[in-house]
C-alpha cells in the first residue's frame, strides 16, 4: 500500500504584489501589435485598386470604358490650357521629375548616413528598389499608351500605367517622412504636405496630357503603399523611432504607448503599480533596453526599486547578426548559436538568474517575466542593487578582490561561465561584489571559456588596483597553471569591448603584467576554422554580391 | 513561406526590373491592339506618318527591347552572330542626312527618300535613313566582328513600316478616340 503523498503549497520565491491578474482569452495584450489604421487603409485601397486593374486588364469592355473615362478627364484638363497656365504646369510637373526625385533621394540617403540610421537607410533604399521593380513590371504587363484624344505637351517615358514618376515621388516622400521626421504631429502634418505635393504633381501631369487619371492615381497609391508597408514592417516606429537624441538603436522608446503598456503589464502580471520608469546603464548595454522602475505594492503600500530589461525582436535580430559576424571573423567560439525568438531570449535569462541564485552567487533576485507583446516584446524584472556602483568607479579593497576571484571559482566549480565579465556587469554595493547581466551565461562551457572568465575578472580587478596584488589573491583560489591558462586564453576579442577600452585608457599592459607573473604558457589560438564558417562566409559574400547587384542593376532609380 | 523562399521571391521581383521590356514587340500585323507599342511609338513622334514595326524575325534574330519617350522611339534587334543590339531602329521627327548618299527605296519604302551611310563592310557598320512626311526612320547596323554583311538583308526583312493613318483609323474604330497627330482630326490643346 502506498503512502499518501502530501505536498505543501509551493511558496513563490519572490512574493508577488497584490491583485495579480490573468489575461483572459481574447483580451488584447498590453501592447497589441498594430500595423496602424492608416497603413491598413492604404494597403486595402492599393490591393483593391490592383484587383480592379487586373479585372480591367482581362475585360475588354471595361478597358474601353476606363479608356473613355480617362480620355474625358484628360480632355477636360486640356480644355483649360492657355500658354501661361501651361508654363506654370510645366514647372509644377517638375515635382515628379527625375532630377527632383533623385535630389530628394540622395539628400535623404546623405542625412541617414550622417545620423548613422542604417536600418532606415536600408529600408529606404529597399522600398525605392521594390517600388521601381513593381511599377516597371506592372507598366510592362499592362502596357498602356499615353492618353488618347488630347495633344501631349509634357515630357514622358515609356508606358503610362501606373504613372512611374508619381509612384517614385510618392515612395520617396513617404520614405522621407518615415526616415527623417519624428513620429507625431509633425509627421502627420508632413503627410498632408506630401498629399498636397502628389495631388499638385498629378494635376500638372494630367493638364499636360502625359498621364491618365487612373494611371496617376495608381502610381501614387503604389508608391505610398510600398513605402508604408516597408517602414511599418521593417522599421516600425515603436521599435526604431526617429529621434535626434543620442542613443543606441537597440534601446526602445519606453514612453507613450509602450510606457503605458509596461505599467499595465507589471500591474497585471506582477501586481505592482509602476510609479516611474527610467532608462539606466544604456551606455553599457546594446542587447536590451535596461530600466529602473520605482514600483509600489498596492496591498502594503511599500515602494521599492526594481531592475528590468526589455527585450524585443530587434534584440534577437541584433544577437543573430552579432553571432554571425563573430562566427565569420573568428570561427566557432562555443557560443555562436543564436536564439530564434524573443520568448527564448527572456526565458533563458530568467533561467540563468534562477540557476545562479540557487548556487548562492551574488546575482539579482529574479521577480519574473512580463509579456508586453506576445512573441515580440518581453520584459524580465529583477532585484535592483540600490546604491551599488560600477566596479570601475568603486574603491577596490582586498575583500572585493577576493569576492571577484571566489565568484569565478564558484562558477568553475558549478560548471558555468559568465562570458561577459566586464566593469559594467560588476557592481559594488556596501563593499559586496554583485554580478549582473547573466544573459550570456553558459552551462558546461569549454575550458577556454572558463579560463577567459578568470582572465577578464583579474583584469577588471587590476584596473582599480594592480596586477601583483590581484595575482597574489588569485593564488588563494587558483593554481599558477590555471592563471597561466587564463592569460593564454584572454587575448583580443576574448575580452569585452568595454574592458579593452578601459585597459587602453589606463595605459598599462595588464595582460603582459599577468603573463610575466604567471608561469609561461603559449597563447591559445582563437581562430577556429570549420566547414560551417566557410559556408557562412561564402553565403554572406554571395548575399552581399546579390544586394550590390540589385542596387547596381537598379541604379537608374538613384542616378 | 520560409526565409530563404521569401528572399528568393524578393530577388526575383527585383530582378524583373533589371531587364528591358524585351517582350513587347511592335508587330506590323497587330496595329489595332489598344495596348500596342505602336500607339506609343505614334505618340512619341506625333508628326510621323510612318512607324517602324517588326514584320517577321528570321532565325537567329531576336527583338531585344525598346525605349520610347517624347523625344522618339528606338527599337533593338539582337542576332546570335551579329551580336547584341546589332540593329538599332530609331523614329524621330527630324534627321541629318547631309553625309549620306541617296539610294532607291526598297519595297517597304515606297514614297520615302532613302539614304545610306556605310562606314565599314567587315564588320558591317552603317546607317540607312528613310525620310517621309513628319519624320525619319534611322536604322543603324553595328555587326560584331566575324559576322557576314549579308545579314543586313535579313535585318531589312525583319523591319518594316506601317502607315500612321491605319493606326489612327484603328483607334477610332476600336475606342472611338483620337490618336492625336498626323492624319487625325485636331485634338484639344
Amino acid at each position: 500500500m502506498s503512502e499518501a503523498i502530501t505536498q505543501p503549497t509551493p511558496e513563490p520565491r519572490h512574493r508577488l504584489g497584490a491583485e495579480v491578474r490573468r489575461r483572459p482569452s481574447g483580451e488584447a495584450p498590453p501592447l497589441p501589435r498594430q500595423l496602424g489604421s492608416t497603413g491598413k487603409v492604404w494597403l486595402a485601397i492599393t490591393a483593391g485598386f490592383a484587383l480592379l486593374v487586373v479585372v480591367v486588364a482581362v475585360n475588354e469592355t471595361m478597358q474601353d470604358g476606363v479608356e473613355l473615362l480617362d480620355s474625358a478627364i484628360s480632355r477636360w484638363f486640356a480644355s483649360w490650357r492657355t500658354s501661361s497656365l501651361t508654363d506654370v504646369m510645366e514647372v509644377l510637373a517638375l515635382l515628379a521629375s527625375r532630377w527632383v526625385i533623385r535630389a530628394i533621394r540622395w539628400a535623404t540617403i546623405g542625412t541617414l548616413i550622417v545620423f548613422r540610421r542604417w536600418r532606415h537607410l536600408v529600408v529606404f533604399i529597399g522600398a525605392i528598389i521594390v517600388e521601381a521593380a513593381l511599377s516597371y513590371s506592372l507598366m510592362n504587363a499592362i502596357h498602356r499608351p499615353r492618353p488618347l484624344g488630347v495633344s501631349i505637351v509634357g515630357s514622358w517615358q515609356e508606358f503610362a500605367m501606373p504613372s512611374r514618376p508619381l509612384s517614385g515621388l510618392a515612395v520617396t516622400l513617404i520614405g522621407v517622412a518615415y526616415c527623417l521626421i519624428p513620429h507625431g504631429r509633425i509627421r502627420d502634418a508632413a503627410k498632408w504636405v506630401i498629399a498636397g505635393v502628389l495631388v499638385t504633381a498629378a494635376i500638372a501631369r494630367l493638364y499636360l496630357g502625359v498621364d491618365h487619371a487612373t494611371g496617376a492615381l495608381f502610381g501614387a497609391l503604389l508608391g505610398v503603399a510600398v513605402a508604408l508597408t516597408a517602414f511599418r514592417w521593417f522599421a516600425p516606429n515603436d521599435v526604431f523611432p526617429v529621434t535626434y537624441r543620442r542613443g543606441r538603436a537597440a534601446h526602445l522608446d519606453v514612453g507613450g504607448a509602450r510606457g503605458e503598456a509596461i505599467a499595465k503589464a507589471i500591474k497585471d502580471q506582477l501586481g505592482y503599480r509602476v510609479l516611474e520608469v527610467k532608462p539606466v546603464g544604456l551606455a553599457g548595454s546594446g542587447g536590451s533596453t535596461p530600466l529602473r522602475l520605482r514600483v509600489r505594492d498596492e496591498l502594503t503600500g511599500e515602494e521599492e526599486l526594481v531592475f528590468a530589461k526589455l527585450y524585443a525582436k530587434n534584440h534577437v535580430r541584433a544577437d543573430r547578426w552579432y553571432k554571425l559576424g563573430r562566427t565569420i571573423l573568428y570561427g566557432k567560439l562555443e557560443d555562436e548559436t543564436p536564439f530564434q525568438t524573443v520568448r527564448r531570449f527572456v526565458e533563458y535569462e530568467d533561467y540563468t538568474l534562477r540557476l545562479m541564485e540557487d548556487l548562492g552567487l551574488p546575482v539579482p533576485e529574479p521577480y519574473g517575466v512580463v509579456e508586453i507583446t506576445p512573441e515580440r516584446e518581453y520584459m524580465i524584472v529583477m532585484e535592483f542593487f540600490d546604491g551599488a556602483v560600477e566596479i570601475g568607479e568603486a574603491d577596490i579593497d582586498d575583500g572585493v578582490i577576493d569576492q571577484g576571484l571566489k565568484l569565478i571559482r564558484a562558477m568553475w566549480d558549478a560548471g558555468l561561465a559568465h562570458r561577459d565579465i566586464k566593469p559594467a556587469n560588476l557592481m559594488v554595493q556596501d563593499g559586496n561584489l554583485k554580478l549582473i547581466d547573466v544573459f550570456f551565461v553558459q552551462v558546461r562551457p569549454s575550458p577556454w571559456r572558463q579560463a577567459v572568465d578568470l582572465g577578464n575578472m583579474m583584469l577588471v580587478l587590476a584596473l582599480r588596483s594592480d596586477a601583483e596584488r590581484v595575482y597574489e589573491h588569485a593564488l588563494r583560489s587558483f593554481s599558477p597553471e590555471e592563471v597561466a591558462e587564463a592569460f593564454a586564453a584572454t587575448r583580443g576579442i576574448a575580452s569585452p569591448t568595454q574592458l579593452r577600452s578601459m585597459m587602453k585608457v589606463s595605459g598599462r599592459d595588464l595582460i603582459a603584467d599577468f603573463q610575466a607573473l604567471a608561469p609561461h604558457r603559449p597563447p591559445m589560438k582563437i581562430q577556429r576554422w570549420s566547414v560551417r564558417r566557410v559556408v557562412l562566409t561564402l553565403g554572406v559574400v554571395l548575399a552581399a554580391f546579390i544586394a550590390f547587384g540589385l542596387v547596381v542593376s537598379n541604379w537608374a532609380v538613384f542616378a | 513561406m520560409n526565409r530563404s523562399r521569401r528572399f528568393a521571391v524578393v530577388v526575383l521581383i527585383l530582378c524583373s526590373a533589371c531587364t528591358t521590356n524585351a517582350g513587347i514587340q511592335p508587330l506590323c500585323g497587330d496595329p489595332y491592339d489598344p495596348a500596342s507599342i505602336l500607339i506609343l511609338e505614334a505618340q512619341a513622334v506625333p508628326s510621323a506618318t510612318q512607324l517602324p514595326c517588326i514584320a517577321e524575325l528570321p532565325i537567329g534574330w531576336r527583338f531585344s527591347g525598346s525605349q520610347i519617350d517624347d523625344d522618339g522611339a528606338t527599337l533593338w534587334l539582337d542576332h546570335d552572330r551579329a551580336g547584341i543590339r546589332a540593329v538599332e531602329v530609331g523614329l524621330t521627327d527630324t534627321c541629318d542626312v547631309s553625309s549620306a548618299v541617296e539610294v532607291p527605296p526598297g519595297p517597304d519604302e515606297i514614297g520615302m527618300r532613302v539614304y545610306q551611310d556605310p562606314e565599314s563592310l567587315d564588320p558591317f557598320v552603317g546607317t540607312r535613313t528613310a525620310v517621309f512626311d513628319g519624320g525619319c526612320i534611322v536604322t543603324r547596323y553595328r555587326f560584331a566582328d566575324g559576322s557576314e554583311a549579308a545579314l543586313v538583308v535579313e535585318a531589312d526583312r525583319a523591319i518594316s513600316t506601317i502607315a500612321r493613318r491605319e493606326l489612327v483609323a484603328g483607334v477610332a474604330e476600336e475606342l472611338q478616340l483620337t490618336l492625336c497627330g498626323a492624319g487625325a482630326p485636331p485634338c484639344p490643346g
